[in-house]
């Protein structure tokens, strides 16, 4: 139907008419508020969401979301203030709720280029490194407390983006995330089968924004906005996303059908719990080769503080290699490098978050039916997934051999709001890819023991 | 006669193998009794100190658990008129709404080579069942599991529920799993925490020596 007709922002525009509209015409500003009258056609979510509840009623809409034959009769164009006290109407902002690091993206609406990212620590990490612990603190009478310590973490977020009010947002983020920013009850992620009240996308009022939804468990809306933005939507061939955090998400995307799931892979991909264990921060030991002795590189050059995750799987990697370390997972003797202990234990910890992933990734392509060889691309993401080495990934077997054409991207959650942001893929499309992905749940699948010992060799890919 | 291979092929995740010593050992006239005894048993323990040295970990006592298991399943059925040499019988299951059951699983393999009777309620089990079974059962030990702060706080509720059915006194309960600490087992009531399975067997042994 829209197909025929043109949006009211172009027809005037031929006539020479021009609007303001400083978001250049995605629907995302609002300012090219037109009265069409009672003839109206409903209002649509976005117009909803940025045109007062009166003016909505009297046959105001947006023209750039209105689309028509021709100009209708009895349009009045409202005299567009030339000093609008909101400076910011070009202005919208991406931001990605995690875990552990909330992300934000301030986006000129009108350019299409993104202007400034920033990204905060999430403040309710004091209470708490898993979503988990988070959950049952609600659950004892501190949910105002945590929601409160996420709002002003995404404050600060905004104050570091210099923007207090972009003139539309779009969030994504797990489902607990999401749950504590909308204030849905977080009570039911405490047991299984961890269903939220988070189904389909939402949009607010106050201010002017879209909620991405969530898939089902603890998969939520920033694996629908990350695989949007990773292209492999529109594969023909099988392919994977793996988004690597506290939490890893893992897709498999086949035959316009997604299947998703989520495994704990444990704080040690953070360094948590383990004796030389760091975040991925300057100074952080990233990567690990062996060439007549080890060698190591951190984050920035600086003088090392410890490994990343990065490092710490680089250096398993070369462990296997020289036989110090089994593919059960024994390693051989504890020791030192640049003055940090490696333990028997710092591995074991590292390994049970690797066979988590092994595990899930296994699994999806069981249940799809189809060998590893047939995933033709897998994109790995994640706060920790894309500093990893490819190279490494393969040597520990921390995914099931075959699998084709594997990348790292960055902050691909947020890449996937900002899509949204930018009208580049509508409300419409992210259902469709909601209602189309089967949440499925690993740990009560029958043979899952069997499969999670499997997962945990540390086998090298031929 | 010499046990020693079967011994070995736990130690080593030889499940085939096992399989096939037992065949032959029944075969030879062995009674299942003494395979247990001195070769299952003997196997899984050297995989518990190995656990307890570090030397082994999950997934070596996942393996090794298989091993034996395939080997004890074979000779189960042939146990059962001789129950009496069992050291007592321990209910085991991980709480309502939690759905790992991994470490509970570990820990119910030790219990078992120990010279255990271990019912097994599996995951995500109802409150009720617990009562029912200990009631039904008589147990002379419930061994509970959760592995998430969300869920532990059924611990609190099952050991309520045997006081309010006049069962608490009947049974010792026992609790772990990653967020219970020595502390929360104290404030809820239970008899033991073990942080880890060796720690859980021999929680089990001091508990039902002291009953003795």
């Amino acid at each position: 139907m829209k197909s025929e007709f043109t949006s009211l922002l172009t027809l005037l525009q031929k006539k020479g008419i021009f609007i303001d509209a400083a978001c250049g015409g995605k629907g995302r500003c609002g300012r090219c508020r037109v009265f069409i009258g009672r003839e109206a056609r409903p209002p649509d979510e976005i117009e909803k969401v940025l045109i007062p509840c009166d003016l909505l009623k009297k046959g105001y809409r947006l023209a750039c979301r209105y689309f028509s034959e021709k100009i209708p009769e009895t349009l009045i164009i409202p005299e567009q203030k030339k000093k609008s006290h909101r400076k910011n109407k070009h202005l919208g902002m991406a931001i990605d709720i995690g875990t552990t690091v909330i992300k934000g993206a301030l986006v000129d609406l009108n350019e299409s280029r993104i202007v400034k990212m920033a990204k905060v620590y999430n403040p309710q990490q004091s209470f708490g490194g898993d979503v988990l612990t988070r959950v049952g603190l609600a659950n004892d009478g501190k949910y105002r407390l945590l929601k409160r310590v996420l709002r002003n973490g995404i404050e600060d977020l905004k104050e570091r983006l210099n923007c207090s009010d972009p003139s539309f947002t779009v969030i994504v983020g797990n489902p607990v995330m999401l749950s504590f920013y909308l204030g849905k009850p977080v009570k039911n992620f405490g047991c299984y089968p961890f269903q939220g009240t988070i189904k389909r996308g939402i949009f607010l009022k106050k201010p002017a924004s879209y909620v991405f939804g969530c898939i089902g468990g603890f998969v939520g809306g920033d694996t629908i906005s990350g695989l949007i933005a990773s292209g492999l939507l529109n594969e023909k061939k099988p392919s994977l996303y793996i988004d690597l955090g506290t939490n890893g998400e893992i897709a498999l995307v086949k035959e316009k059908k997604i299947y998703v799931l989520s495994t704990s892979a444990g704080p040690a991909f953070e360094g948590v719990g383990l004796s030389s264990g760091t975040l991925a921060i300057p100074g952080a030991i990233e990567r690990v080769d062996y060439k007549n002795g080890f060698k190591i590189s951190t984050i920035g050059n600086e003088k090392p503080i410890g490994f990343c995750a990065s490092g710490y799987i680089d250096l398993m990697a070369v462990l296997l290699r020289l036989g110090l370390l089994t593919e059960h997972g024994v390693l051989k003797k504890e020791f030192k490098i640049s003055g940090f202990k490696i333990t028997r234990m710092d591995i074991r910890k590292l390994q049970l978050g690797i066979g988590a992933i092994h595990t899930g990734v296994k699994f999806l392509i069981d249940y799809t039916g189809i060998e590893p060889s047939e995933i033709k691309m897998g994109v790995i993401t994640g706060e920790f997934g894309s500093h990893l080495n490819v190279d490494s990934l393969k040597q520990i077997g921390m995914i099931p051999e075959g699998i084709k054409n594997i990348t790292l991207e960055t902050d691909l959650p947020l890449r996937g709001a900002i899509k949204l942001l930018l009208n580049e893929i509508s409300p419409e499309e992210i259902e469709k890819i909601r209602k189309k992905s089967v949440h499925l749940e690993l740990a009560m699948q029958k043979d899952f023991q069997k499969r999670f010992i499997d997962g945990l060799m540390l086998k090298p890919w031929n | 006669m010499d046990f020693s291979p079967i011994k070995k092929a736990i130690v080593s995740f030889e499940e085939e193998k096992i399989k096939k010593l037992i065949e032959e050992f029944i075969e030879k006239g062995i009674r299942p009794q003494e395979i247990l005894e001195h070769g299952l048993i003997p196997g899984m323990k050297e995989v518990g100190r190995l656990f307890e040295i570090k030397e082994y970990y999950v997934p070596e006592v996942l393996l090794a658990a298989e091993t034996f298991y395939a080997g004890f399943n074979m000779i189960k059925p042939l146990l059962i008129e001789n129950k009496s040499g069992r050291k007592g019988r321990i209910v085991i299951g991980v709480v309502q709404g939690d759905i790992h059951d991994i470490g509970k699983n570990i820990v119910k393999v030790m219990l078992e080579a120990s010279g255990y009777d271990v019912i097994d309620l599996g995951k995500d089990v109802p409150n009720e069942r617990f009562i029912e079974v200990v009631d039904q059962e008589k147990p002379d030990i419930l061994a509970l599991s959760s592995l998430m702060t969300t869920t532990m706080v059924h611990m609190e509720i099952i050991i309520k529920l045997l006081n309010k059915k006049r069962l608490r006194k009947t049974v010792k309960v026992i609790v772990g799993g990653a967020p219970i600490t020595q502390e929360y087992a104290d404030k809820i009531g239970a008899d033991g925490y073990a942080e880890d399975a060796a720690g859980a067997t021999r929680l089990v042994d001091r508990l039902l020596q002291g009953n003795e």
